[in-house]
Protein backbone atom coordinates (compact mmCIF):
# COMPACT_ATOMS: atom_id res chain seq x y z
CA UNK A 1 0.00 0.00 0.00
CA UNK A 2 2.38 2.21 1.27
CA UNK A 3 4.52 1.28 -1.97
CA UNK A 4 1.90 2.02 -4.07
CA UNK A 5 1.58 5.01 -2.61
CA UNK A 6 5.24 6.13 -4.03
CA UNK A 7 4.58 4.84 -7.15
CA UNK A 8 1.91 6.61 -8.02
CA UNK A 9 4.32 9.48 -7.02
CA UNK A 10 6.73 8.60 -9.64
CA UNK A 11 4.29 7.91 -12.17
CA UNK A 12 2.65 11.61 -11.82
CA UNK A 13 6.05 13.06 -11.08
CA UNK A 14 7.59 11.50 -14.54
CA UNK A 15 4.39 12.39 -16.69
CA UNK A 16 4.34 15.75 -15.45
CA UNK A 17 8.02 15.93 -15.85
CA UNK A 18 7.91 14.51 -19.70
CA UNK A 19 5.23 17.33 -20.49
CA UNK A 20 7.69 20.06 -18.76
CA UNK A 21 10.01 19.16 -21.02
CA UNK A 22 8.34 18.54 -24.44
CA UNK A 23 6.99 22.28 -23.43
CA UNK A 24 10.74 23.32 -22.79
CA UNK A 25 11.49 21.75 -26.61
CA UNK A 26 8.63 22.59 -28.78
CA UNK A 27 9.04 26.41 -27.15
CA UNK A 28 13.19 25.73 -28.03
CA UNK A 29 12.64 24.10 -31.23
CA UNK A 30 11.64 27.39 -33.11
CA UNK B 1 -15.48 8.11 21.34
CA UNK B 2 -15.97 9.96 18.11
CA UNK B 3 -14.24 9.36 15.13
CA UNK B 4 -14.79 12.92 15.01
CA UNK B 5 -11.61 13.84 17.25
CA UNK B 6 -9.75 11.22 15.28
CA UNK B 7 -10.15 12.46 11.49
CA UNK B 8 -8.69 10.26 8.72
CA UNK B 9 -5.66 11.13 6.54
CA UNK B 10 -7.23 11.48 3.09
CA UNK B 11 -7.16 15.13 2.99
CA UNK B 12 -3.60 15.31 4.32
CA UNK B 13 -2.32 12.54 2.77
CA UNK B 14 -3.67 14.50 -0.83
CA UNK B 15 -1.73 17.29 0.09
CA UNK B 16 1.41 15.94 1.55
CA UNK B 17 1.31 14.52 -2.46
CA UNK B 18 0.22 17.46 -3.97
CA UNK B 19 3.26 19.24 -2.10
CA UNK B 20 5.76 16.96 -2.57
CA UNK B 21 5.00 16.29 -6.76
CA UNK B 22 5.00 20.30 -6.75
CA UNK B 23 8.39 20.74 -4.71
CA UNK B 24 10.09 18.07 -6.81
CA UNK B 25 8.72 19.38 -10.09
CA UNK B 26 10.31 23.23 -9.33
CA UNK B 27 13.41 21.56 -7.38
CA UNK B 28 14.34 19.65 -11.20
CA UNK B 29 12.49 21.63 -13.87
CA UNK B 30 13.01 25.37 -12.65
CA UNK B 31 16.88 24.63 -13.58
CA UNK B 32 16.06 23.64 -16.77
CA UNK B 33 13.33 26.76 -17.39
CA UNK B 34 16.11 28.85 -16.09
CA UNK B 35 18.22 27.83 -18.92
CA UNK B 36 15.77 29.57 -21.63
CA UNK B 37 16.41 33.18 -20.25
CA UNK B 38 18.32 35.05 -22.97
CA UNK B 39 18.47 32.71 -25.77
CA UNK B 40 18.07 34.13 -28.78
CA UNK B 41 19.36 31.84 -31.06
CA UNK B 42 17.46 30.08 -34.19
CA UNK B 43 16.03 26.85 -32.68
CA UNK B 44 17.61 23.40 -33.70
CA UNK B 45 14.49 21.33 -34.15
CA UNK B 46 12.56 19.65 -31.48
CA UNK B 47 14.11 16.51 -31.46
CA UNK B 48 17.52 18.22 -30.63
CA UNK B 49 16.32 19.99 -27.82
CA UNK B 50 14.05 17.53 -26.77
CA UNK B 51 16.82 15.26 -26.26
CA UNK B 52 18.91 17.79 -24.54
CA UNK B 53 15.92 19.27 -21.97
CA UNK B 54 15.37 15.24 -21.08
CA UNK B 55 19.44 15.43 -19.68
CA UNK B 56 19.14 18.14 -17.77
CA UNK B 57 16.03 16.94 -16.24
CA UNK B 58 17.23 13.69 -15.74
CA UNK B 59 21.02 15.00 -13.96
CA UNK B 60 18.79 17.09 -11.93
CA UNK B 61 16.49 14.21 -10.64
CA UNK B 62 19.66 12.46 -10.20
CA UNK B 63 21.21 15.46 -8.07
CA UNK B 64 17.87 15.26 -6.14
CA UNK B 65 18.59 11.80 -5.01
CA UNK B 66 21.61 13.10 -2.76
CA UNK B 67 18.47 15.10 -0.57
CA UNK B 68 15.84 12.06 -0.60
CA UNK B 69 18.58 9.86 1.51
CA UNK B 70 20.23 12.62 3.32
CA UNK B 71 17.56 11.61 6.03
CA UNK B 72 16.44 15.75 6.37
CA UNK B 73 14.05 15.08 8.24
CA UNK B 74 11.41 17.70 6.82
CA UNK B 75 12.00 15.15 3.32
CA UNK B 76 11.08 12.00 5.58
CA UNK B 77 8.42 13.11 7.71
CA UNK B 78 5.75 13.14 5.63
CA UNK B 79 5.81 10.07 4.16
CA UNK B 80 8.36 8.18 6.36
CA UNK B 81 11.80 6.99 5.04
CA UNK B 82 10.31 3.31 3.68
CA UNK B 83 8.48 5.07 1.20
CA UNK B 84 11.16 8.08 0.33
CA UNK B 85 13.55 4.97 -0.24
CA UNK B 86 11.27 3.06 -2.58
CA UNK B 87 10.20 6.79 -4.09
CA UNK B 88 14.27 6.93 -4.22
CA UNK B 89 14.65 3.84 -6.33
CA UNK B 90 11.81 4.05 -8.82
CA UNK B 91 12.53 7.88 -9.54
CA UNK B 92 16.14 6.64 -10.49
CA UNK B 93 15.01 4.47 -13.17
CA UNK B 94 13.72 7.41 -15.03
CA UNK B 95 16.08 9.60 -14.31
CA UNK B 96 18.28 6.90 -15.79
CA UNK B 97 15.82 6.45 -19.02
CA UNK B 98 15.72 10.61 -19.52
CA UNK B 99 19.52 10.63 -19.91
CA UNK B 100 20.04 7.54 -21.54
CA UNK B 101 17.45 9.03 -23.95
CA UNK B 102 19.67 11.95 -24.43
CA UNK B 103 22.77 10.80 -26.45
CA UNK B 104 20.34 7.77 -28.26
CA UNK B 105 17.78 10.45 -30.09
CA UNK B 106 20.62 12.33 -30.83
CA UNK B 107 22.55 9.59 -32.68
CA UNK B 108 18.97 8.85 -34.53
CA UNK B 109 18.27 13.00 -35.10
CA UNK B 110 22.23 13.43 -36.27
CA UNK B 111 24.24 9.62 -36.68
CA UNK B 112 27.42 11.25 -37.30
CA UNK B 113 27.00 12.27 -33.60
CA UNK B 114 27.99 8.04 -32.88
CA UNK B 115 31.59 9.17 -33.37
CA UNK B 116 31.35 10.63 -30.20
CA UNK B 117 31.24 7.75 -28.32
CA UNK B 118 34.68 6.60 -29.16
CA UNK B 119 36.58 8.67 -26.21
CA UNK B 120 40.30 8.51 -27.73
CA UNK B 121 39.03 10.96 -30.35
CA UNK B 122 36.30 12.79 -29.24
CA UNK B 123 36.04 16.13 -27.76
CA UNK B 124 36.76 16.25 -23.53
CA UNK B 125 32.97 17.15 -23.35
CA UNK B 126 31.91 14.47 -24.81
CA UNK B 127 34.37 12.32 -22.54
CA UNK B 128 32.53 13.95 -19.75
CA UNK B 129 28.97 12.73 -20.92
CA UNK B 130 29.73 9.32 -21.85
CA UNK B 131 31.44 8.26 -19.05
CA UNK B 132 29.26 10.09 -16.71
CA UNK B 133 26.38 7.85 -18.44
CA UNK B 134 28.34 4.76 -17.48
CA UNK B 135 28.72 5.44 -14.03
CA UNK B 136 25.46 5.90 -14.05
CA UNK B 137 24.72 2.32 -15.86
CA UNK B 138 27.17 0.80 -13.32
CA UNK B 139 25.39 2.16 -10.17
CA UNK B 140 21.73 1.30 -11.66
CA UNK B 141 23.58 -2.82 -12.65
CA UNK B 142 24.94 -2.68 -8.52
CA UNK B 143 21.97 -1.29 -7.31
CA UNK B 144 19.09 -3.52 -8.96
CA UNK B 145 20.98 -6.83 -9.18
CA UNK B 146 22.99 -6.36 -6.08
CA UNK B 147 21.92 -9.60 -4.20
CA UNK B 148 21.85 -11.28 -8.18
CA UNK B 149 25.81 -10.79 -8.37
CA UNK B 150 26.36 -11.21 -4.40
CA UNK B 151 27.77 -7.48 -4.05
CA UNK B 152 27.74 -6.75 -0.11
CA UNK B 153 26.06 -4.14 1.31
CA UNK B 154 28.63 -2.14 2.72
CA UNK B 155 31.09 -2.36 -0.09
CA UNK B 156 27.39 -1.66 -2.39
CA UNK B 157 26.83 1.01 -0.37
CA UNK B 158 30.71 2.71 -0.62
CA UNK B 159 30.16 2.17 -4.75
CA UNK B 160 26.89 3.84 -4.55
CA UNK B 161 28.46 7.42 -3.31
CA UNK B 162 31.47 6.92 -4.83
CA UNK B 163 29.38 6.26 -8.73
CA UNK B 164 26.79 9.10 -7.84
CA UNK B 165 28.98 11.67 -6.75
CA UNK B 166 31.20 10.77 -10.35
CA UNK B 167 28.05 10.59 -12.37
CA UNK B 168 26.60 13.65 -11.51
CA UNK B 169 30.34 15.96 -11.34
CA UNK B 170 30.75 14.42 -14.80
CA UNK B 171 27.39 14.95 -16.29
CA UNK B 172 28.09 18.99 -14.81
CA UNK B 173 31.49 19.09 -16.95
CA UNK B 174 29.48 17.78 -19.91
CA UNK B 175 26.71 20.59 -19.40
CA UNK B 176 29.36 23.21 -18.60
CA UNK B 177 32.26 21.81 -21.52
CA UNK B 178 29.55 21.98 -24.25
CA UNK B 179 28.35 25.42 -23.17
CA UNK B 180 25.39 25.77 -25.44
CA UNK B 181 22.92 26.76 -22.51
CA UNK B 182 25.48 27.02 -20.35
CA UNK B 183 27.08 29.83 -21.39
CA UNK B 184 26.46 33.04 -19.63
CA UNK B 185 28.04 33.05 -15.95
CA UNK B 186 24.44 33.55 -13.86
CA UNK B 187 23.82 30.14 -15.48
CA UNK B 188 26.93 28.66 -14.82
CA UNK B 189 26.66 29.80 -11.54
CA UNK B 190 23.51 28.08 -10.44
CA UNK B 191 24.27 24.89 -12.14
CA UNK B 192 27.13 24.96 -9.91
CA UNK B 193 25.20 25.77 -6.94
CA UNK B 194 23.02 23.22 -7.35
CA UNK B 195 25.80 20.23 -8.14
CA UNK B 196 27.73 21.51 -4.33
CA UNK B 197 24.10 21.28 -2.78
CA UNK B 198 23.46 17.51 -4.12
CA UNK B 199 27.12 16.91 -3.40
CA UNK B 200 26.98 18.84 -0.37
CA UNK B 201 23.92 16.56 1.40
CA UNK B 202 26.48 13.35 0.72
CA UNK B 203 28.81 15.44 2.53
CA UNK B 204 26.36 15.96 5.40
CA UNK B 205 25.37 12.46 5.56
CA UNK B 206 28.32 11.03 5.61
CA UNK B 207 30.60 13.23 7.28
CA UNK B 208 28.54 16.13 9.17
CA UNK B 209 26.00 13.68 10.82
CA UNK B 210 28.96 11.02 12.12
CA UNK B 211 30.46 13.85 13.96
CA UNK B 212 27.21 14.84 15.42
CA UNK B 213 26.91 11.08 16.08
CA UNK B 214 30.15 10.90 17.97
CA UNK B 215 29.73 13.27 19.98
CA UNK B 216 26.36 11.56 21.35
CA UNK B 217 27.82 7.61 21.71
CA UNK B 218 25.71 4.95 24.12
CA UNK B 219 27.23 1.96 25.55
CA UNK B 220 25.43 -1.75 25.29
CA UNK B 221 24.14 -2.33 28.60
CA UNK B 222 22.84 -5.88 28.21
CA UNK B 223 22.18 -8.36 25.70
CA UNK B 224 18.96 -10.86 26.25
CA UNK B 225 17.91 -13.84 24.25
CA UNK B 226 14.68 -13.96 23.40
CA UNK B 227 12.49 -16.73 21.95
CA UNK B 228 13.49 -17.66 18.30
CA UNK B 229 16.71 -16.90 17.45
CA UNK B 230 16.07 -13.18 18.93
CA UNK B 231 18.27 -10.79 20.89
CA UNK B 232 17.31 -7.77 22.74
CA UNK B 233 20.34 -5.16 22.89
CA UNK B 234 19.86 -2.37 25.25
CA UNK B 235 21.78 0.81 24.85
CA UNK B 236 22.23 3.88 27.72
CA UNK B 237 23.51 7.35 26.31
CA UNK B 238 26.43 8.10 27.15
CA UNK B 239 26.91 11.55 28.89
CA UNK B 240 23.69 12.98 27.26
CA UNK B 241 20.07 12.63 27.37
CA UNK B 242 19.22 10.06 24.94
CA UNK B 243 16.68 10.49 22.18
CA UNK B 244 13.02 10.87 22.13
CA UNK B 245 11.61 8.84 20.10
CA UNK B 246 7.76 7.96 19.39
CA UNK B 247 6.93 4.29 19.85
CA UNK B 248 6.99 2.32 16.40
CA UNK B 249 9.71 4.58 15.16
CA UNK B 250 13.19 3.04 14.32
CA UNK B 251 17.55 3.78 14.30
CA UNK B 252 20.14 3.39 12.35
CA UNK B 253 22.40 1.31 14.58
CA UNK B 254 26.41 1.64 14.19
CA UNK B 255 28.43 -0.88 16.39
CA UNK B 256 32.03 -1.98 16.20
CA UNK B 257 32.92 0.98 14.12
CA UNK B 258 32.69 4.35 13.46
CA UNK B 259 29.86 6.61 12.23
CA UNK B 260 32.28 7.36 9.90
CA UNK B 261 32.13 3.64 8.51
CA UNK B 262 29.38 2.74 6.14
CA UNK B 263 28.35 -0.02 8.40
CA UNK B 264 24.86 0.81 10.22
CA UNK B 265 21.62 -1.17 9.74
CA UNK B 266 18.26 0.15 10.94
CA UNK B 267 16.34 -1.34 13.36
CA UNK B 268 13.16 -0.62 14.98
CA UNK B 269 13.27 0.72 18.68
CA UNK B 270 11.45 -2.18 21.08
CA UNK B 271 11.50 -0.41 24.51
CA UNK B 272 8.95 2.15 25.62
CA UNK B 273 9.13 5.88 24.66
CA UNK B 274 9.04 6.35 27.96
CA UNK B 275 12.45 5.99 28.73
CA UNK B 276 14.60 7.83 26.42
CA UNK B 277 18.45 7.57 28.01
CA UNK B 278 17.93 3.78 27.46
CA UNK B 279 17.08 2.08 24.46
CA UNK B 280 16.52 -1.11 22.91
CA UNK B 281 16.49 -2.92 20.05
CA UNK B 282 14.98 -6.56 19.41
CA UNK B 283 17.13 -8.41 16.60
CA UNK B 284 16.59 -11.54 14.64
CA UNK B 285 19.15 -13.40 13.66
CA UNK B 286 18.72 -13.26 10.00
CA UNK B 287 21.32 -11.98 7.93
CA UNK B 288 25.65 -11.37 8.18
CA UNK B 289 25.20 -8.72 10.53
CA UNK B 290 22.14 -9.88 12.60
CA UNK B 291 23.74 -13.00 13.14
CA UNK B 292 26.84 -11.46 14.81
CA UNK B 293 24.42 -9.73 17.45
CA UNK B 294 25.13 -12.13 20.38
CA UNK B 295 28.30 -11.71 20.12
CA UNK B 296 27.83 -8.04 21.51
CA UNK B 297 29.62 -7.43 24.79
CA UNK B 298 27.76 -5.35 27.03
CA UNK B 299 30.36 -1.74 27.46
CA UNK B 300 30.82 -1.82 23.65
CA UNK B 301 30.41 1.29 21.88
CA UNK B 302 28.06 2.38 19.88
CA UNK B 303 25.68 4.82 17.68
CA UNK B 304 22.67 5.55 16.85
CA UNK B 305 21.02 7.99 14.04
CA UNK B 306 17.44 8.34 14.83
CA UNK B 307 14.61 8.76 15.56
CA UNK B 308 12.77 7.71 12.01
CA UNK B 309 9.52 6.51 11.04
CA UNK B 310 5.62 7.31 10.87
CA UNK B 311 4.57 3.70 12.15
CA UNK B 312 3.27 5.14 15.48
CA UNK B 313 0.39 5.12 17.33
CA UNK B 314 1.29 8.95 18.23
CA UNK B 315 1.09 9.54 14.17
CA UNK B 316 -2.05 7.99 13.95
CA UNK B 317 -4.08 8.87 16.45
CA UNK B 318 -7.71 6.94 16.54
CA UNK B 319 -9.96 5.57 19.43
CA UNK B 320 -8.81 1.86 19.39
CA UNK B 321 -5.81 0.25 17.49
CA UNK B 322 -5.13 -3.57 15.22
CA UNK B 323 -1.74 -4.26 15.42
CA UNK B 324 -0.99 -6.97 13.15
CA UNK B 325 2.40 -8.90 13.72
CA UNK B 326 4.41 -11.65 11.51
CA UNK B 327 7.38 -12.60 13.57
CA UNK B 328 10.06 -10.27 14.18
CA UNK B 329 7.44 -7.87 12.71
CA UNK B 330 6.44 -7.77 16.34
CA UNK B 331 9.29 -5.31 17.59
CA UNK B 332 7.99 -1.74 16.67
CA UNK B 333 4.81 -2.83 18.01
CA UNK B 334 6.01 -4.43 21.67
CA UNK B 335 7.48 -0.43 21.62
CA UNK B 336 3.90 0.61 21.29
CA UNK B 337 2.31 -1.60 23.88
CA UNK B 338 5.08 -1.23 26.06
CA UNK B 339 4.43 3.06 25.82
CA UNK B 340 0.56 2.63 26.32
CA UNK B 341 1.52 0.46 29.07
CA UNK B 342 3.36 3.03 30.67
CA UNK B 343 1.24 5.81 29.69
CA UNK B 344 -1.79 4.11 31.30
CA UNK B 345 -3.78 4.36 27.89
CA UNK B 346 -6.79 2.27 28.21
CA UNK B 347 -7.61 2.37 24.64
CA UNK B 348 -8.96 -1.05 23.27
CA UNK B 349 -6.18 -3.16 21.16
CA UNK B 350 -6.04 -6.12 19.76
CA UNK B 351 -3.15 -7.93 18.89
CA UNK B 352 -3.10 -10.85 15.59
CA UNK B 353 0.65 -12.14 15.85
CA UNK B 354 1.85 -15.04 13.85
CA UNK B 355 4.54 -16.80 14.11
CA UNK B 356 5.73 -20.22 12.62
CA UNK B 357 5.46 -22.08 16.32
CA UNK B 358 4.50 -21.49 19.82
CA UNK B 359 8.29 -22.28 21.30
CA UNK B 360 9.58 -18.89 18.14
CA UNK B 361 7.00 -16.54 19.71
CA UNK B 362 9.18 -13.61 20.54
CA UNK B 363 7.92 -11.81 23.81
CA UNK B 364 5.25 -14.64 24.57
CA UNK B 365 5.69 -14.06 28.35
CA UNK B 366 5.63 -10.72 28.24
CA UNK B 367 2.51 -9.96 26.33
CA UNK B 368 0.60 -11.90 28.70
CA UNK B 369 1.59 -9.91 31.11
CA UNK B 370 0.52 -7.19 28.98
CA UNK B 371 -2.97 -7.53 29.27
CA UNK B 372 -3.68 -6.90 32.90
CA UNK B 373 -1.91 -3.28 32.03
CA UNK B 374 -3.71 -2.53 28.83
CA UNK B 375 -7.25 -2.86 27.47
CA UNK B 376 -5.69 -5.58 25.05
CA UNK B 377 -6.53 -8.86 23.57
CA UNK B 378 -4.62 -11.36 21.73
CA UNK B 379 -4.87 -13.62 19.06
CA UNK B 380 -2.24 -15.39 18.24
CA UNK B 381 -1.67 -17.74 14.87
CA UNK B 382 0.48 -20.52 14.72
CA UNK B 383 2.13 -21.71 11.05
CA UNK B 384 3.49 -24.84 12.62
CA UNK B 385 0.94 -25.33 16.23
CA UNK B 386 1.72 -28.43 18.39
CA UNK B 387 -0.89 -31.12 18.29
CA UNK B 388 -2.68 -29.77 21.14
CA UNK B 389 -3.12 -26.20 19.92
CA UNK B 390 -7.12 -24.80 19.83
CA UNK B 391 -5.99 -21.77 18.44
CA UNK B 392 -5.71 -20.48 15.20
CA UNK B 393 -3.17 -21.87 12.57
CA UNK B 394 -1.95 -21.28 8.92
CA UNK B 395 -1.70 -17.60 7.75
CA UNK B 396 -3.52 -14.17 8.44
CA UNK B 397 -6.87 -14.17 6.24
CA UNK B 398 -9.86 -11.68 5.75
CA UNK B 399 -12.24 -14.70 7.37
CA UNK B 400 -10.10 -14.80 9.98
CA UNK B 401 -10.16 -11.07 10.95
CA UNK B 402 -13.80 -10.89 10.21
CA UNK B 403 -13.99 -13.62 13.08
CA UNK B 404 -11.93 -11.30 15.53
CA UNK B 405 -12.48 -7.74 14.78
CA UNK B 406 -14.82 -5.66 16.31
CA UNK B 407 -18.18 -3.95 14.69
CA UNK B 408 -16.88 -1.12 14.72
CA UNK B 409 -13.58 -1.70 12.74
CA UNK B 410 -13.51 1.28 10.71
CA UNK B 411 -12.76 3.58 13.23
CA UNK B 412 -9.40 1.81 14.52
CA UNK B 413 -6.09 2.45 12.81
CA UNK B 414 -4.38 -0.75 11.62
CA UNK B 415 -0.88 -1.55 12.02
CA UNK B 416 0.97 -4.27 10.03
CA UNK B 417 4.93 -5.22 10.23
CA UNK B 418 6.16 -8.68 8.88
CA UNK B 419 7.47 -10.52 5.85
CA UNK B 420 6.49 -8.69 3.07
CA UNK B 421 3.97 -11.56 1.42
CA UNK B 422 2.32 -11.20 4.72
CA UNK B 423 1.67 -7.60 4.67
CA UNK B 424 0.10 -8.02 0.92
CA UNK B 425 -2.29 -10.45 2.34
CA UNK B 426 -3.47 -8.87 5.08
CA UNK B 427 -3.61 -5.50 2.83
CA UNK B 428 -5.99 -7.33 1.10
CA UNK B 429 -7.90 -9.04 3.04
CA UNK B 430 -8.55 -5.92 5.40
CA UNK B 431 -9.16 -3.95 1.94
CA UNK B 432 -12.00 -7.02 1.53
CA UNK B 433 -13.57 -6.22 4.63
CA UNK B 434 -13.96 -2.53 4.02
CA UNK B 435 -11.03 -1.13 6.06
CA UNK B 436 -9.46 1.88 3.87
CA UNK B 437 -5.98 2.59 3.35
CA UNK B 438 -6.38 5.63 5.27
CA UNK B 439 -6.54 3.62 8.05
CA UNK B 440 -3.50 0.88 7.52
CA UNK B 441 -0.21 1.71 8.29
CA UNK B 442 2.29 -0.54 7.32
CA UNK B 443 6.83 -0.97 8.40
CA UNK B 444 8.65 -2.38 5.73
CA UNK B 445 11.99 -2.65 5.98
CA UNK B 446 13.17 -3.33 2.56
CA UNK B 447 14.90 -0.02 2.56
CA UNK B 448 17.88 -0.76 -0.15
Amino acid sequence: MRQELANNLVIVITVLALILVIIFALIQAN
Amino acid sequence: MSLKRYPGGSMRRTLYAVIWIIVYLALTMAPLFALMVGVERPGRGFWREFSVALGFAGLAMIGLQFLLTARFRSIVRPYGVDVVYHFHRQISLVAFAFILAHPLILFIESPETVALLNVFTAPLRAVFGVTSLLALLVLVVFSVFRLNIGLRYEPWRISHGILATAAVTLALLHVVGVGYYIDTTGKQALWLILGFIWVGSLVYIRVIKPLLLLRRPYLVESITPERGDTYTVAFKAEGHSGMKFRPGQFAWLTIWSSPFAIAEHPFSISSSALESDTISMTIKELGDFTSKVKNIVPGTRAYLDGPYGVFSIDNHPAPGFVFIAGGIGITPIISMLRTMADRKDMRPIILIYGNKTWEDMSFREEIEGLKTKLNLKVVHILEEPPSAWDGESGFVNAKMLAKYLPVDRMELMYFLCGPELMMDAVETALDSLGITSERMTAERFNLI
